[in-house]
């Protein structure tokens, strides 16, 4: 059976540690054709790994027929504008990481795009994926209308303690720079790219739980890296999202939803390494069902929906207008978590 | 015994205990029942120990402090003004009566075990954060979690609330210049979970509490470089725990963990409207 050609935008750490080790493992279904960065030396040394062609424009790789799935994993900024090139280039399905966008502007091109094409695109949330978390969904009943409070917990050791183990990366990513938390405006800056780049992994599933936000009443961010952020709906339902990245070696990955009749948690594996899925329990008064841990990890499913997108076989997960209501859900918990901030103290 | 050797003599009576209504229950006798040598529910002569708990407990701890009983022990206290706690506190220490604040979280053995410990990395934490899930009016599950960050990272600087109604709580609080976080929902299945943890650049610390009325431990783990540690499990509830530190409190003097004082220093903290609560 043949395999369908993948082709990336974009060859960092994402795509060297987590996407590469991960479609090698799903060999039966697709292969990596094409590598494109713009700079030429990672494609052509990341292309080399795998066998695949490689490039240093977004017009070569779409040029190639032998490339079916494109998978965006250039900085944030670009998401639209290539996911955008690649619906009009009518490729079989698109794969862009997170965020979807960085505007709801920017998300609803992405969309129409992908509905006047017919061309499939979806966003790297890979939790959405994760089969121990879609098994739960089908057994926690009106869970999402009694939802009474969710926590969702990502603590995390450095990337580099995961990438290390997933892959040996060709060039060693430039380390962030130093915040100074003194002015308002980078409080604010830096409580939304922590939650438009960590806890956004979460964000969809706290949506589901708490789909409109009245307000945000704690905005602190934490030293090193991290956010502990509160929120609540016009019912009163409220929500906790904690992430911190420190040095410590011991992950946390949990989505908790506590409701009327029926509980929740997930419990996720940290991203690059292939640890499986999510350990899930649903717990009701007289019974509690667990979910899990299965083969396949929310990175293996999410690749093998995109496989059956481009061959025809399923229709989307997740539809594109639900992926720019994603979208405006975290840009605008960002925004008001930052106003918070601006008004608040800064942690010590 | 071997038949016919005289029994030995216990080293003293055990302390003779009066129960408010509110207490005395199957919970209680079972509790007591495990100190059979210390102490007993008797309040038929002279009372040593009196066991206050219920609402309007105010009234009932005065009146019980005016009979001088050699110690009180005061039995998951619900809200009530810190004037009042202060005034009672002040009471106590007049007439020299202990008064042990039974509490299940901070005086848990779970947590007294490990109090130095977890004090020295509270104070490198990024956060600390306690979190709890029970069938138990919200208002209660904060204030047994504000006893239990002041036993084992310290006084608050400052409490916000930003919520209490019927259905949970929350509220951030410094505790030095580490953040505090407080949260809470009432369970609707009846779950029980209070969590402590602590998340920072060193140690990390993570205590896991079940429901107050068993002696199911406590799962304590202190996170290292070197791995992750499981402190040894102790089987005993904190309710017993406060009935031992009330006897030592009678018999010895010794100063329990959990007073009127820090009672009172954490309800200043408290919103006004959740004092009746
Ligand atoms: N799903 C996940 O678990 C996960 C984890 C981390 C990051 N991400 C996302 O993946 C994306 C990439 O992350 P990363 O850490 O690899 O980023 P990175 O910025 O470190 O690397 C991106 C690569 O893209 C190249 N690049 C820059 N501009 C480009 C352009 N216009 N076109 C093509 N290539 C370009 C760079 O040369 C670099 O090699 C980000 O959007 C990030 O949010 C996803």
């Amino acid at each position: 059976m043949s395999t369908l050609g993948v082709g990336f935008i974009g060859a960092g750490p994402v795509t060297q540690a987590i996407h590469l080790p991960h479609l090698a493992g799903l060999s039966d279904r697709l292969h990596i054709a094409h590598v494109m960065d713009v700079d030429p030396g990672t494609a052509a040394a990341v292309a080399a790994r795998c066998g695949a062609r490689h490039s240093s424009s977004v017009e070569e790789l779409l040029a190639d027929d032998g490339v079916d799935v494109v998978a965006i994993c250039s900085p944030h900024a670009f998401h639209a504008e290539q996911a955008v090139a690649c619906a009009r280039a009518g490729k079989k399905a698109v794969l862009v990481e997170k965020p979807f966008a960085t505007t709801t502007a920017d998300a609803e091109r992405i969309a129409e795009a992908s509905v006047e094409t017919g061309v499939p695109v979806i966003v790297g949330a890979m939790h959405t994926y994760d089969p121990a978390h879609l098994a739960a969904e089908e057994h926690w009943g009106d869970l999402p209308d009694t939802a009474r409070h969710i926590r969702s917990v990502i603590q995390l050791p450095p990337n580099a303690r995961y990438e290390a183990l997933a892959t040996q990366l060709h060039s060693l990513p430039q380390p962030p720079p130093q915040r100074d938390l003194s002015d308002p405006a980078a409080r604010a800056a830096a409580i939304s790219g922590s939650l438009l780049g960590l806890a956004i992994h979460n964000l969809p599933l706290v949506r589901r739980f708490l789909p409109h936000v009245e307000a945000v009443d704690t905005a602190l961010l934490l030293r090193p890296f991290g956010y502990r952020v509160t929120l609540h709906g016009p019912d009163g339902r409220t929500a906790e999202l904690i992430g911190h990245i420190g040095t410590a070696w011991r992950p946390e990955w949990t989505f908790e939803v506590w409701g009327a009749h029926s509980e929740l948690r997930l419990d996720f594996t940290p991203s690059y390494v292939r640890a499986g899925s999510a350990e899930a329990t649903v717990r009701t008064p007289d019974r509690t069902l667990r979910f899990g841990p299965y083969q396949h990890n929310g990175y293996d499913a999410e690749w093998l929906h995109l496989a059956d997108l481009a061959d025809g076989t399923a229709p989307p997960r997740h539809t594109p207008g639900e992926l720019v209501a994603d979208l405006r859900y975290a840009t605008g918990l960002a925004a008001l978590a930052g106003t918070v901030l601006r008004q608040q103290g800064v942690a010590t | 015994m071997t038949p016919g050797t005289p029994p030995t003599t216990p080293a003293s009576r055990p302390l003779t205990v009066a129960l408010d209504k509110a207490l005395d229950t199957p919970f209680t006798h079972g509790t007591l029942a495990s100190l059979p040598e210390w102490l007993r529910a008797d309040d038929t002569c002279d009372v040593d120990i009196r066991a206050i708990g219920g609402p309007a407990w105010t009234g009932r701890l005065h009146r019980a402090l005016a009979l001088r009983p050699r110690a009180v022990l005061l039995s998951r206290p619900t809200p009530a003004p810190p004037e009042t706690v202060k005034e009672l506190a002040a009471l106590a220490d007049a007439a020299q009566v202990p008064v042990v604040v039974d509490t299940p979280w901070a005086l848990h053995p779970a947590t007294t075990d490990v109090v130095p410990a977890l004090r020295a990395a509270a104070a490198q934490a990024a956060l600390i954060e306690v979190f709890t899930a029970a069938d138990v009016p919200p208002a209660h599950a904060f204030l047994d979690q504000l006893a239990l960050v002041r036993a084992t990272a310290g006084a608050l600087d400052s409490l916000r609330v930003t919520r209490l109604d019927a259905r949970g709580h929350g509220g951030s609080a410094q505790c030095g210049s580490v953040p505090v976080s407080f949260s809470g929902c009432r369970s609707g299945i009846g779950t029980t979970d209070t969590r402590l943890v602590l998340r920072g650049a060193g140690e990390q610390w993570r205590l896991d509490f079940a429901a107050p009325s068993s002696a199911r431990p406590a799962t304590v783990v202190r996170i290292d470089a070197d791995g992750e540690h499981l402190l040894p499990t102790r089987y005993e509830t904190a309710h017993r725990a406060a009935w031992r530190h009330t006897h030592a409190a009678a018999t010895s003097g010794t100063a329990a963990p959990s007073t009127l004082h820090h009672l009172a220093a954490d309800l200043a903290l408290f919103p006004v409207e959740a004092l009746s609560a």
